[in-house]
């Protein structure tokens, strides 16, 4: 084991992948000499050059698109959009032609493209740079939806999505970015489409995902001292989204909350709750509770972002709601 | 002149296919208004030189990605009359099952790129086929095509300036028609030609009459021979009238009528046949002969498309993902 930072991770992820085929390569704005726009892509232009690290234009839905038309071409593309708000741009690409091509195929033709993108608010960045973009990408069936919530899962996800034959959207949340666990040593995957229990316990399942895993586990912490023995569940995959893992924490504690960061309506929260309750309903002891951001543009000052967040707090707080009902 | 090297095989081959293009539309659209077909037609009568002069070019390392009004391309480019019209039908034998319509159908075997519903939406993905050509190495070229109504867009512009600023070989193929559905070209833009669009993105722009099958030659067989040599994108402006409405279903109210019939007396079916028979290229009998084998594989198509089967339910949830 060694220990290495979410950035780390996934630098190393895309370097291994860029070693191992040849038909790999990085596009994205400013990644070469710049690094990154969070200093992911840093030293990887001096180690394999312009042609595999790829500077564009400001140009999201080139970025994408081309992408489409590279991987359809053979290559295994690692697209990045500098901030997953940007998506927007690049979301006629996204939704037109990355999610279609394949269906639009009948399956004869492969679409190997990973969309890296880092989302979230917490840092001050203001509105048009903090979304959390998942459930906007959650319903068009075609693509894969991969959220990490540490450094291990993401060092081998992102292995399993450059890997993968259908296009994978890499939702990274940018307060993970200097976030340190243990990563093993040498060649691993983590499979696509697998939930974790990261924490077991009885009382209740927090479902989470991304950065709100961190808070979560917080929560559970505090909860533990109070006596409310919380299990987490970390999602990992919205798309394809394994059911029956968290199905089954739910079948074990009866009651369930689901923390994102994602404003609560028409969020993922939504989808994971009517599966659960399909899948669990006559184990439900309580309504299935959600925690997610207000209902608001991410809001810049600090205070009024720290307000507008999913927090520790908010967690414990709904738990307790759940469990003492 | 590169139109110079054209022997009678290849004068046979354009006029071939460019009546080919023109009766499977005249048939499309009588079979679509009788209820028979399930595919929104929008007709490429009138504008099929473009695709023909242009697509008889692409060889096998070449790829097209071919807009709504140009059918010719995918006939050039390998694909059967015989699928194209069980696409049109909706049936089994089809493109991907009935999955897709035969107007954005793909093929990369065949270098044929799948288009995009999405006016313009098709233009980044030619400049990634560009890119993957590049990256393999190879002499080949991709070409988009697209109407005027796409360079309002600004996927336009984004795969215009990407593709010239990495000297990919991808040829933009405007069909200026002169419409964008039903706004005029005065509603879309302040300029006179689109091609002068390419001196903003450092790219030559040309402009050549679309209704004249060997200028279009001419000019693509350049912007290839430019981009085979790595002198990157060409934008060209084939100028054209459109005869129809925008779609089948539509009437085309919107239009002054005699306007609309005088641009039939600028048909590049005929400007070729004049060309063909003034300097004894081809004579009347081999025009008729051409025309029937035409007719014949657009009849035999049709025939295919009515006999054969509906999609069967059953695949409708199949290949989302590989």
């Amino acid at each position: 084991m060694t220990i290495l930072s979410v950035r780390q991770a996934i630098r190393e992820a895309m370097r291994e992948e860029l070693l191992r085929d040849d038909k790999v390569f990085l596009i994205g704005e400013s990644l070469g000499p710049y690094g990154g726009s969070f200093k992911l892509t840093e030293g990887l232009l001096a180690e394999f050059g312009p042609e595999k690290i790829m500077d564009t234009p400001l140009s999201e839905s080139a970025i994408v698109g081309c992408s489409v038309g590279a991987a359809m071409m053979g290559f295994r593309p690692i697209a990045e959009l500098m901030f997953a708000d940007f998506v927007t741009i690049g979301m006629d690409q996204l939704v037109n032609n990355a999610a279609k091509m394949i269906y639009l195929h009948d399956g004869a033709l492969p679409l190997p493209l990973v969309l890296r993108m880092p989302e979230g608010g917490g840092a001050t960045m203001g509105p048009h740079h903090s979304q959390c973009v998942e459930s906007w990408i959650l319903n068009i069936p075609g693509l894969k939806i991969v959220l990490p919530s540490n450094a291990h899962d993401a060092k081998g996800l992102l292995k399993s999505a450059v890997r993968d034959d259908n296009p994978v959207v890499f939702i990274e949340h940018k307060l993970l970015y200097n976030e340190k666990g243990e990563v093993p040593e040498g060649e691993y995957t983590v499979p696509i489409g697998k939930a974790k229990v990261v924490r077991e316990g009885k009382d209740i399942s927090i479902i989470s995902y991304s950065y709100m895993v961190k808070k979560s586990l917080e929560a559970a912490d505090i909860l533990a001292k109070e006596g409310i023995d919380a299990e987490v569940v970390d999602v990992r995959t919205l798309r394809p989204l394994d059911v029956e893992t968290l199905a089954e924490s739910v079948r074990k504690t009866e009651k369930a909350v689901i923390v994102h960061e994602a404003p609560v309506t028409g969020g993922a929260g939504g989808e994971i709750a009517a599966v659960l309750q399909e899948a669990a309903f006559d184990y439900l002891d309580a309504p299935i509770g959600r925690v997610g951001a207000l209902e608001t543009p991410v809001p810049y000052s600090y205070t009024l972002e720290q307000a507008y967040l999913p927090n520790t707090q908010k967690i414990v707080d709904k738990v307790k709601q759940l469990v003492t009902r | 002149m590169y139109v110079e090297k054209l022997n009678p095989k290849d004068y046979e081959k354009l006029y071939y296919y460019l009546y080919l293009t023109r009766y499977a539309d005249e048939l499309i659209c009588k079979n679509y208004k009788q209820g028979m077909l399930q595919e929104s037609h929008h007709s490429c009568q009138g504008e099929e030189a473009i695709a023909v002069g242009s697509g008889i070019l692409l060889g096998k390392d070449d790829y097209v990605c071919p807009s709504l009004r140009a059918r010719g391309y995918f006939y050039l480019k390998g694909a059967t009359l015989k699928e194209m019209m069980a696409g049109m039908y909706g049936k089994v034998t089809g493109p991907s099952r009935g999955k897709n319509t035969s107007h954005h159908m793909g093929d990369m075997d065949r270098g044929i790129v799948c288009g995009s519903g999405i006016i313009g939406g098709a233009l980044p993905v030619a400049v990634g086929v560009g890119l993957g050509i590049k990256k393999r190495g190879s002499k080949g070229v991709v070409l988009v095509s697209f109407g005027d109504g796409s360079t309002s867009r600004g996927d336009f512009h984004e795969a215009m300036n990407l593709a010239a600023v990495w000297k990919l070989p991808v040829l933009f193929v405007c069909e200026n028609n002169r419409m964008a559905m039903g706004n005029t070209i005065e509603g879309e833009m302040a300029i006179d030609r689109v091609a002068i669009r390419a001196d903003a993105y450092g790219m030559p722009g040309v402009t050549a009459n679309g209704n004249d099958v060997l200028a279009v030659y001419e000019a693509t067989a350049a912007a290839i021979e430019r981009a085979r040599k790595g002198g990157g994108p060409t934008l060209l402006e084939f100028t054209t009238h459109r005869w129809t409405g925008h779609g089948v279903k539509d009437a085309d109210a919107y239009r002054d009528r005699a306007v609309v019939e005088s641009y039939k007396q600028d048909c590049p079916l005929d400007n070729f046949r004049k060309v063909l028979l003034a300097k004894g290229i081809l004579k009347k009998r081999d025009l008729d002969r051409i025309e029937k084998a035409a007719m014949k594989e657009v009849d035999d198509a049709v025939e295919y498309a009515v006999q054969s089967d509906h999609p069967p339910v059953d695949i409708v949830a199949t290949n989302v993902y590989v």
